[in-house]
């Protein structure tokens, strides 16, 4: 009888215990590399934006427009990035995105690329300040800002399809290089990711 | 104590364990009371403006299996303390838990057949989960953020379908009835078409429009709502606007009540109007309430005669004593299940809102009945919802026959005893939503305006009189308001 109830009682404490703790599992805390593709959800995220502003990049740079305008005008062209807008039913943060773009025209190093209108309000703020407690010498002028030859348009779009737990989403990110001068698409381009989400119906 | 007497002390011992650590789970997840007991401060809380109080009720009294519910009861309270990007967060993660628990727990299920269903994680009901991107696109447009409101106008078309799907799944195909019907949401479709023109996304707006025309003509008998005059202006407008002249002739055809009282001609733009949206929402979603029975099963009784016991114990009407009178009870049997408790009258009968300048009044449409949704949704639910609380009575019955021919009659009494003490319907539901939404549409010059909501009775008497102050209307703009009556 002993043995019997020294058996069930740590059952029954654990139990009591899980009961008042609501089974509750400590959190937990890991680095992990930047770069290593983790997917959690399926929804967009870091890994998407890095893989498509490289594609896009790589399409936009791949074509003969830079050639084109350094032979035209004797110099490299200067882009500037809009805001991607997203047209897909997830909260997405464009503005990673747009970083990326940037960064990848930016080290690629042919083409210059000017702030956002939002930087460019901030800039101008900071000049401002400059006129009046700014030496002389150091103190920026203005009218000297240099205006974008080209504005890279894009949005993200996507569609989603379901059955039994299994979702496809399809995200699509289209682009466009407009000439600033005479609204002429330079260059279109788009790039697509697609993920199969699968979910068990039952677990343990 | 010989070797068969100590195996079966042990077996019976081991039975005892087994009920008293899913009773403990089962008590330490949800309490003795039922959800909708144990939360009956915070409808009351939310009504006085009592939001603090209101978000120590749902801090104090969910979570755990209730985890979803905290999040969406949250979400509410603090959209309606105008806490919004607070009360988005709360939704966001509702939705996160929400997709996660589509994969069902196989131990959580094992564990409700020997305590309750409250052992289980909360999954919400279609009609609640279709609700989240409405008040997050509010709380959007409340934090002055249109391009992720419209990102909530978007999911607003998909998120019906997905959980009714989901919920369908788990019900018997002859239970469906019309659940099956509501994988589109007109008002949800509507709102959405809203958000849209707003955004200037006329081409969306227009196939939102259209979506909702098809659905309201197809349900608004089902769903028991009026179908908007609006609609009609809004799809003539848009449409004429794209050059959609022949898809507009079908729609006339295919939706003629959506069209009854809209104009053969075309419908130019606003000008230079600005046009009020105004949604009105009242009352609270119809909650569940649990329904007890509690009787004896007498070791001597004769169960032949179905008649003769069933008169007996109706007779008896709850007095088992008088009943029981010389006889032995073999075992108590306790079941508790759920009954949408949606009987009530709907207190507000209507809503009437001016702006106090020459042609400013406009009635409120009934655009959307949660409550009729509640009710689809619970019917179609109800009969696995049955089977599963008499299943779950059998397997304790079974439970406290095998504790009392392994331990004797006393591990059998206290199995039995145990089992009844945590036998508890699931009540659960997302109980700070209105019962109905109205729709009030206003075309007003640009200005701006003190607006005069007069909330009607069901006889069309106003009862309660709400302001609205420093409205403001531009030329060609949107303008998005809601308000909450309890």
């Amino acid at each position: 009888m002993r043995t019997m109830i020294t058996r069930i009682l740590p059952v029954m404490i654990l139990a009591a215990l899980l009961a008042v703790t609501g089974c509750s599992g400590g959190k937990q805390v890991t680095r992990v590399d930047t770069g290593e593709q983790i997917d959690l959800s399926g929804r967009w995220n870091d890994t998407d934006s890095q893989m498509v502003s490289a594609a896009l990049v790589g399409q936009i740079l791949a074509t003969p427009w830079v050639e084109d305008f350094l032979a035209e005008k004797g110099k490299k062209p200067t882009v500037i990035i809009a805001p991607v807008a997203n047209k897909t039913s997830e909260h997405i943060a464009t503005q990673t995105l747009t970083a990326d773009l940037e960064r990848q025209f930016i080290n690629g190093g042919r083409v210059k690329v000017v702030a956002s209108a939002d930087e460019r309000d901030q800039v101008r703020t900071e000049r401002a300040d400059q006129q009046e407690f700014a030496s002389p010498e150091t103190m920026k002028q203005w009218g000297r800002e240099r205006g974008a030859d080209f504005m890279l348009i894009g949005e993200i779009n996507t569609q989603n399809d379901s059955e039994e737990g299994t979702e496809l989403k399809y995200y699509q990110v289209d682009c466009y290089l407009v000439d600033l001068q005479d609204n002429t698409k330079v260059w279109a381009g788009f790039e697509k990711i697609k993920k199969v989400v699968g979910r068990g119906k039952y677990k343990p | 104590m010989n070797d068969l007497a100590r195996s079966r002390t042990g077996a019976a011992l081991r039975l005892a364990a087994l009920f008293l650590a899913g009773g403990a789970l089962s008590l330490g997840a949800a309490g003795c009371a039922t959800y909708s007991a144990r939360i009956a401060d915070l409808r009351p809380q939310l009504a006085g403006g009592d939001f603090a109080g209101a978000l120590a009720t749902v801090e104090d009294n969910t979570g755990g299996k209730d985890r979803l519910l905290y999040h969406l009861e949250r979400g509410t309270v603090l959209h309606y303390a105008d806490r919004y990007a607070e009360s988005n967060e709360a939704f966001a993660l509702s939705e996160q838990l929400a997709d996660d628990l589509y994969t069902k727990s196989v131990s959580e299920g094992a564990l409700s057949l020997i305590t309750n269903d409250g052992s289980i994680s909360y999954r919400a009901r279609p009609f609640e989960m279709a609700m989240v991107p409405y008040f997050k696109a509010l709380n959007y447009i409340g934090l002055g953020e249109p391009a992720e409101a419209l990102v909530e106008a978007r999911r607003a078309g998909e998120v019906q379908a997905r959980y009714v799907e989901a919920t369908l799944a788990a019900v018997r195909e002859e239970d469906r009835g019309d659940l099956a019907r509501l994988r589109a949401d007109p008002f949800l479709l509507y709102w959405s078409g809203l958000l849209y023109e707003w955004g200037r996304e006329t081409n969306n707006a227009f196939i939102a429009y259209r979506n909702a025309a098809v659905a309201y003509q197809e349900l608004s008998g089902l769903l028991e709502v009026e179908i908007p005059a609006a609609l009609a202006g809004d799809l003539i407008r848009t449409g004429t606007r794209l050059g959609f002249g022949s898809e507009l002739a079908e729609l006339r055809g295919s939706c003629p009540d959506v069209f009854a009282a809209a104009p053969d001609t075309a419908v130019g733009d606003r000008g230079s109007t600005g046009e009020v949206v105004l949604m009105i929402e009242s009352g609270y979603v119809p909650q569940k309430e649990q329904v007890r029975f509690d009787f004896p099963v007498f070791v001597s009784e004769d169960y032949r005669d179905h008649d003769s016991w069933a008169w007996e114990y109706y007779g008896s009407r709850g007095n088992f004593q008088g009943m029981a009178g010389g006889r032995k009870i073999e075992y108590w049997i306790s079941v508790a299940a759920p009954e949408l408790k949606d009987d009530r009258p709907e207190v507000v009968g209507g809503c009437r809102v001016s702006a106090g300048i020459a042609g400013s009044h406009a009635a409120g449409v009934k655009v959307a009945n949660l409550a009729r949704e509640a009710r689809i949704t619970f019917d179609a639910e109800k009969p696995s919802i049955f089977f599963k609380t008499i299943l779950r009575g059998l397997t304790k019955y079974l439970a406290s026959r095998q504790a009392k021919k392994s331990g004797g009659a006393v591990a059998g009494v206290l199995t039995n005893l145990f089992g009844a003490a945590i036998e508890k319907a699931d009540t659960r539901s997302w109980l700070t939503l209105p019962e109905s939404i109205r729709m009030v549409r206003l075309s007003l010059p640009p200005g701006t305006y003190d607006l005069e909501v007069e909330i009607l009775d069901s006889r069309g008497h106003p009862f309660h009189t709400d302001r609205l102050p420093g409205v403001t209307v531009s030329a060609g703009g949107w303008t998005f308001l809601s308000r909450r009556v309890f």
